[in-house]
């Protein structure tokens, strides 16, 4: 193991992993499995659970799958011996095999395992025919989907993904300030993106999922295309860095040159529907209710229509590499919040005004209210002209 | 001079070295995204595709559909300069008729961006893929060729399309990597300039680490460098002195040897570029493996009998993927044709894993690099 490469594990977060393990087991043990099959194909999502990445803290470049018994012993089988020491380093819960072929390899194990019986898998939605032939036939065993029993169990964040997903948030805040400081007319968007990524690079994320773009009236947010940015033009940003596996957002507004009447009134009604949702993210008020409350002031304005497609998606969501729940914040969506729930909520929309603005922080779900991680709701930012 | 492609007592076993470096993915291409009219129009992805359909045509196929995703869109950049933001999408062709690209997750959000990037004006949703693809080519009459079915939809979607399908698939993968072998005049222009691009970043790391900066910062100045300068995706992939790789995340912020490698994408190409403020001068070896590149030589002519203690060579086509044929990672007999682009990567094991990168273009007369 080598010092030079961060991320080296202290003692009670194995204790941490172990724990992990153990609520794999459970959801193991709830559908009537005694063996697991969790894969990562090593494309990553940022709004879905990659079990591996959850279960035993190892982020691969390429295939990975970890096998887990009742009794929570993790085998990891890694792509080659480089991998395997990256889990080793990053890892050291699970014992770690270097393998040709993760897949196969755990597959062969399993056949060995569990000839004739049924085998829990997690992750196995996201592979291509090609990876789940390899872990589905010929391995003597029947796959069983636990990834909804899993995504439960995980669903209670831990101490680590906590303070991961405060890391997150805070260096979120960090590069847009960063980004803030250098905004001037003239400089491209492509440029602005380049700032976030240079400042979270240097503050240790490990992937971010950014979109930023511009317009004197946006329809959406999307990636930078080279726009020059001119007095007049509203620039988003959906800046949202990943940090020990753990992905936090904040959405952001700026204004170039003094912003229109429209621009300031819509962009506050956001802040207002912000304010609601967060007074409504407390344990025991359903993600319903939550989008309910930050509908309510469009809707005092009229503007009902505006809460549904296609001016606005969705009024926030989960994040991963772990539990994504409570998933996306939609009227639909009648699941009942818990105290330490995480997720971004973000009343991003467009607006008969100013079009398309953006609005969102990290939250936790606390039991009055929810905590806003950034410790405020962002006002519109103006960049002088 | 050891390879995983060659046998012998100086190859190393696949265990211990990968066929191709491995790079972290992001969840999100996230830099310039945009279509360069100038260079790479949108007629000359047309002319891919219609060269496409007539490839298909002499096997009795009566259009294509071609399928990529977020992590694998190289077949839609190639054909549609199309990079599906988080999901699939699916292009679908046939002669005589404007194509239909299916895009977009649980809705149409992202067609006006698309519009921007893409010459395919035909944009559609679908929730239910296979069904959208039965309908649209439901009067063609025929088998269709398609192109990334296996390893681009997730498996379930992937059972989807073949249920509404049926008997009417015909794999042409083969068509599509042997046609995205041969690079065009713009395609080498797309290339040189990805590589440009590249070796701006690592030298932009290089001045930063020797003016004092850490490791991870350095890397994070190569990160902007590359975006800054119009790249729609970067990775940088880090030779640790315990042995093996690291990503950026990964390494300390601190002043121990910097060696790494450096990929740009830029306009859907890639180009590779090595960083090491230690490297000293010209690379024998190097210089003896590029000699010996030319139309016909095969991993063994190139890669020999000669070995060294320390170095071992990576040698795949780049393009619109970083490994793609000849792959000689896994294809060492696979020869080398006139027009090729290869990355060759050197993993030296001295003090740790020490990396770098050639890049270089196979001509009639011998390879150049680019």
């Amino acid at each position: 193991m080598s010092a030079e490469v961060a991320g080296l594990m202290p003692a009670d977060t194995r204790a941490l992993y172990a724990e992990r393990a153990r609520r794999a087991a459970e959801a193991m043990d709830e559908v009537g499995v005694a063996q697991g099959l969790f894969v990562s194909s090593g494309r990553h999502l940022f709004t879905d659970m990659d079990p591996v990445v959850w279960l035993t803290g190892f982020k691969p470049m390429g295939a990975a799958a970890a096998v887990i018994d009742s009794s929570g012993s993790v085998l990891l089988y890694t792509e080659g011996d480089w991998e395997a020491r990256r889990a080793r380093r990053v890892g050291p819960s699970a014992q770690v095999v270097a393998a040709a072929s993760p897949f196969a390899e755990a597959a062969a194990e399993l056949a060995g395992r569990a000839a004739g019986a049924r085998v829990g898998s997690a992750g196995a939605r996201k592979l291509n025919t090609r990876e789940y032939r390899t872990i589905a036939e010929g391995g003597g065993y029947q796959l069983v989907a636990v990834d909804a029993e899993l995504d439960a169990r995980a669903r209670q964040k831990d101490q680590l993904e906590m303070a991961d997903y405060r890391r997150a948030a805070e260096i979120s805040e960090l590069a847009f300030d960063s980004l803030r400081e250098q905004l001037h007319i003239g400089m491209t968007d492509v440029e602005a993106e380049a700032i976030i990524e240079r400042k979270l690079r240097e503050l240790g994320a490990d992937d971010v999922f950014v979109f930023l773009s511009a317009s004197t009236r946006n329809r959406a947010v999307q990636r930078p295309w080279g726009r020059v940015l001119m007095p007049g033009d509203i620039l988003l940003t959906e800046l949202s860095p990943c940090v020990g596996s753990v992905f936090a957002q904040i959405c952001r507004t700026v204004a170039f040159g003094t912003p229109s009447k429209e621009l300031e009134h819509d962009h506050e009604l956001l802040m207002d529907a912000m304010a609601q949702g967060v007074a409504a993210c407390k344990a025991g008020n359903t993600v319903s209710e939550v989008v309910q409350a930050m509908d309510a002031p469009l809707i005092a304005r009229g503007l009902g229509e505006y809460t549904r497609p296609p001016f606005m998606r969705v009024r926030g969501h989960g994040m991963g590499f772990g539990s994504v729940a409570p998933g996306d914040f939609l009227t639909r969506n009648q699941l009942v919040l818990q105290a330490g729930d995480t997720f971004v909520l973000h009343p991003n929309q467009a607006l008969p005004g100013a079009g398309y603005l953006m609005c969102g922080e990290p939250m936790i779900v606390g039991e009055q209210a929810g905590e806003i991680v950034t410790g405020r709701i962002a006002p519109l930012e103006i960049v002088e002209a | 001079m050891n390879t995983t492609a060659s046998a012998g007592a100086a190859a190393r076993s696949d265990r211990a070295f990968p066929s191709v470096l491995p790079m972290m993915q992001p969840v999100l291409r996230r830099g310039r995204s945009y279509l360069d009219r100038a260079v790479l129009p949108g007629d000359e992805n047309e002319a891919r595709l219609q060269a496409l359909l007539a490839q298909a045509a002499e096997r009795g196929l009566a259009g294509v559909v071609i399928f990529g995703a977020a992590h694998t869109p190289e077949n839609l950049i190639y054909y549609a300069n199309y990079t599906p933001t988080t999901f699939h999408g699916t292009l679908i062709a046939r002669a005589g008729t404007p194509p239909t690209l299916i895009a977009g997750k649980g809705g149409a959000r992202d067609h006006p961006y698309i519009r921007t990037v893409s010459w395919v004006a035909d944009i559609r949703y679908a929730a239910e893929l296979g069904e959208a693809i039965a309908e649209i080519t439901g009067g063609w009459d025929g088998p269709l060729g398609v192109a990334g079915l296996d390893t681009s939809l997730p498996h379930e979607v992937r059972a989807g399309v073949a249920a509404a399908l049926g008997t009417r698939i015909t794999a042409i993968d083969d068509l599509v990597t042997h046609q995205r072998r041969t690079k065009s005049a713009r395609e080498l222009v797309v290339a040189q300039r990805a590589s440009e691009l590249a070796r701006a970043a690592a030298s932009a790391a290089v001045d930063a680490y020797q003016a004092g900066a850490g490791r991870r910062s350095a890397l994070a100045a190569a990160d902007y460098a590359a975006r800054a300068g119009s790249a729609h995706d970067c990775r940088v992939t880090v030779g640790t002195e315990g042995g093996g790789v690291a990503t950026i995340a990964e390494m300390a912020d601190d002043r121990g040897r910097l060696s790494a490698i450096i990929a740009v994408e830029y306009l859907g190409y890639w180009g590779l570029a090595g960083i090491d403020p230690d490297a000293a001068g010209p690379d024998a070896g190097f210089e003896q493996l590029i000699g010996r590149l030319r139309p016909g030589a095969d991993a063994r002519d190139v890669l020999g009998p000669e070995s060294s203690a320390t170095d071992s060579y990576l040698v795949n086509g780049l393009g619109c993927g970083l490994a793609e044929l000849p792959a000689w990672g896994t294809e060492p007999r696979s020869a080398l044709i006139e027009g090729d682009v290869l990355s060759i990567v050197r993993l030296r094991e001295e003090a740790g894993l020490q990396l770098a990168v050639r890049t270089v273009v196979v001509t009639a007369g011998g390879a150049r690099e680019i």
